[in-house]
Parts: C-alpha cells; structure tokens; sequence
C-alpha cells in the first residue's frame, strides 16, 4: 500500500516563543468563543422558555376560553339546560327552534360580550351579509366578534380568504345538516353556529384565530410586561410592530 | 382584545375605515360579484385590524383590470395614510401560486404580482404609476 501524503506540508512553527504566542492566542480565542457560545446559549434557552410560556398560555386560553364564554353568558340569564330535542325524534339532542324562547332566557344581553366595536368577526360579513336572515339573527353574528385588535398589519396571504371559504363551506353544511333556510335560522343556532366556528379544527378557520390569539398574546408580552435577559438584565423593547 | 370602545381615536378610526370599505365595494362591485355563501370574484375584508388598511381578497383576475386598480387609487386618495391592499388567491388550492398582489396608496401602487403563473391574456397587466415592491416596503 502507497502512504497517503497530504499534500501541503504542515506549517507548525519551529521557534518556541513563536508556538508559546499562538497556543496563547488560540486559548483566547476559545475562552472568547465559550463565553460567546454560553451567552448564545442562555438567549437561546430564554427565548425557548419564552415561547414554551406562549405555548402553554395559548393552549390554556383554548382550553379555557368556552368555559368562560359560557361563564359569562350564564350572567346574563343564558341557560345551557334550555329544552333539546328529546330522544326518538329527528335531530335528537338539538336546541329547540323556538325564537321568543332565546329572547326570554336573555341570550340577545348575553352575547354582549362579544359586542365590542371592531375585531376580527368569527363569521365574516362576508359570508353572511347577503342571506335573507332575520334581524335578531343577522345580531348575533354582527356581535360575535374578538373586540379591537392591535395594529396588525395586512400582507398579500391567502388566510382570510380561506378563512371566509371555510366558515362560507361550514356554514352551508350546518344549515344542510339541520335542514334549515338561511331566513328560518333562529339566534340559538346561529349562536350555535358561532361556537362551532370558534371551536373549529378545520386548519383554515383554527390557524387565523389560533394568530390572532398569539398576536394579541405577544402585544400584551411585548408592552406589559418586563422581559429579562439572563445576562443582560431587563430587555429594551422598541416600537410597537407585532411582526 | 382589549375594550377600546372609549378611544375617541379608535372610533375614528373604525368610522374611516368602514367608510373607505364601502367605498372599495361600491368600485368593485361595478366589475364583478363579490363573495357570499357561495364564492365570487373578490371579497373585501370588512374588520378593521388596527393599522390604516383594507384588504381585499381577489379570485379573478379580471378586478386587476387597469381600469379597476386606476378607480381604487381614485377612492384612496380620499384617505391620507390609509391604503388598499389587494391580495390575489388562487382558490381552492391556495398554496399552487405563491403570496402576491398590490399595495394601492395615494400616491403609488406597489406591485408585487408575479404574472408568470397569470393565464397569458393577463400577463401584460400593466398599472400607471407603479413600481415593483422593495426592501423598505
């Protein structure tokens, strides 16, 4: 077998204060590059801790957002025990359709909560905004909205477009399903319809709000809170962008 | 999330940017039919996200007409500071073309379509007055 010979020779300097200078230079170099790397390492391991927090906040916030929402309705008079479709009729387990039933339980108050000008509409008007729907009904959606919304700025994505594909595609299948025209719909099953919307896993429809959600989370960390750096100390955040 | 119902601000805000939607609608309405239950040509986004824009969502490209672009631009020049964004999307398969679309402000149109995945009837749209999207856009 031939030796491999590398073919440039090694230049290890042969004058020993020479050596003794860049075994010298090349321990700062380490010592600098392992105090980088560890100060590298703690943003790293506070930002992941960071974002582990968002994840848990937004997983809680799902979790518990319907408990809420009903929590919040109950106040004002909303009673999820309301008559259903008893057992051995068609559509077994529904609400019952009866329209002077949801004005008296005080749902239409209930739904305030849900009233706060601007937001993003968890059924776009889009969708909705040309169907023969009865005023009390055509409210809830109206209603059903997050509240303001901090400056988010609109790109060219397609997400609200097929946002709006996919509650139009739900909504078509709920009043198909239930065997309803758009201008028999009652407020309980519009309201019906708002939560199925919110609690939706089709992607199209759960990751915008799942966004909208982690934005408003991310504002309210960014100018309410005191972000620490680790070696640092407190973090300067500068304007008030979300991207 | 926050209850800013109080801001006179933000009223105003809400108040300017309901009016411009109508105004975007009544323009678009004159060229093609706008989404419902059932999909149309384009839809305007009516919810107002806190910063000065309109979007608008458009699924055929004849609303990129010259003609329509050149009437949105007259209807922005009424608002200061506030301008359309024109998103384009290919239904249903939004993911067949990549993000594009316009940024119509008062005194420019930024665009930022990439007409090489238009049919070829569409590839020579062409607007007055713009310029292609940069860095600091």
């Amino acid at each position: 077998m031939i030796p491999y010979k590398w073919p440039v020779a090694t230049a290890i300097p042969q004058n020993p204060a020479v050596r003794r200078e860049v075994a010298k230079a090349m321990q700062s170099f380490l010592e600098d590059g392992d105090g980088q790397l560890r100060q590298r390492r703690a943003e790293i391991a506070s930002i992941r801790q960071g974002l582990d927090e968002i994840a848990l906040d937004i997983a809680k916030f799902r979790r518990e957002a319907p408990a809420l929402i009903l929590s919040e309705l109950r106040k004002y008079g909303y009673n999820p025990e309301e008559p259903r479709v008893p057992k051995g009729n068609p559509g077994p387990g529904r609400w019952t359709d009866n329209g002077t039933q949801f004005a008296a339980s005080g749902m239409d108050d209930a739904t305030s909560i849900l009233r706060s000008r601007g937001g993003h509409h968890f059924v776009p008007r889009a969708v909705y905004g040309d169907l023969p729907l009865k005023p009390e009904t055509r409210k809830v959606f109206d209603d059903a909205r997050t509240g303001p919304l901090k400056g988010s700025r609109h790109g060219w994505d397609a997400a609200h477009d097929a946002y709006n594909q996919a509650v139009a595609d739900a909504l078509r299948k709920f009043l198909a399903r239930n065997g309803i025209e758009p201008q028999d719909m009652t407020p309980e099953q519009a309201l019906r319809f708002v939560f199925d919307v919110i609690g939706s896993n089709d992607p199209r429809i759960h990751d915008l709000n799942l966004r909208l959600y982690r934005r408003e989370i991310v504002h309210y960390i960014l100018h309410h809170m005191l972000l620490m750096d680790p070696l640092e100390g407190p973090l300067e955040i500068e304007g008030g962008s979300d991207d | 999330m926050t209850d800013q119902g109080s801001d006179p601000q933000y009223e105003r805000q809400v108040k300017t940017f309901d009016s411009l939607v109508q105004a975007i609608d009544a323009v678009l309405e004159q060229y093609g039919k706008h989404d419902s239950l059932d999909p149309g040509d384009y839809s305007v986004y009516e919810d107002y996200w806190g910063f000065p824009q309109v979007k608008v969502s458009i699924a055929n490209l004849k609303m990129l007409e010259p003609i329509v672009i050149r009437k949105l631009q007259q209807v922005i020049r009424n608002y200061p500071e506030w301008e359309i964004v024109v998103a384009v999307v290919h239904r249903p398969n939004y993911k067949d073309w990549p993000e594009m679309g316009l940024y119509i402000r008062r005194n420019e149109i930024i665009d930022g379509l990439q007409r090489q995945y238009f049919p070829k009837e569409f590839q020579g749209l062409a607007y007055e007055g713009a310029r292609r999207r940069s860095v600091v856009d």
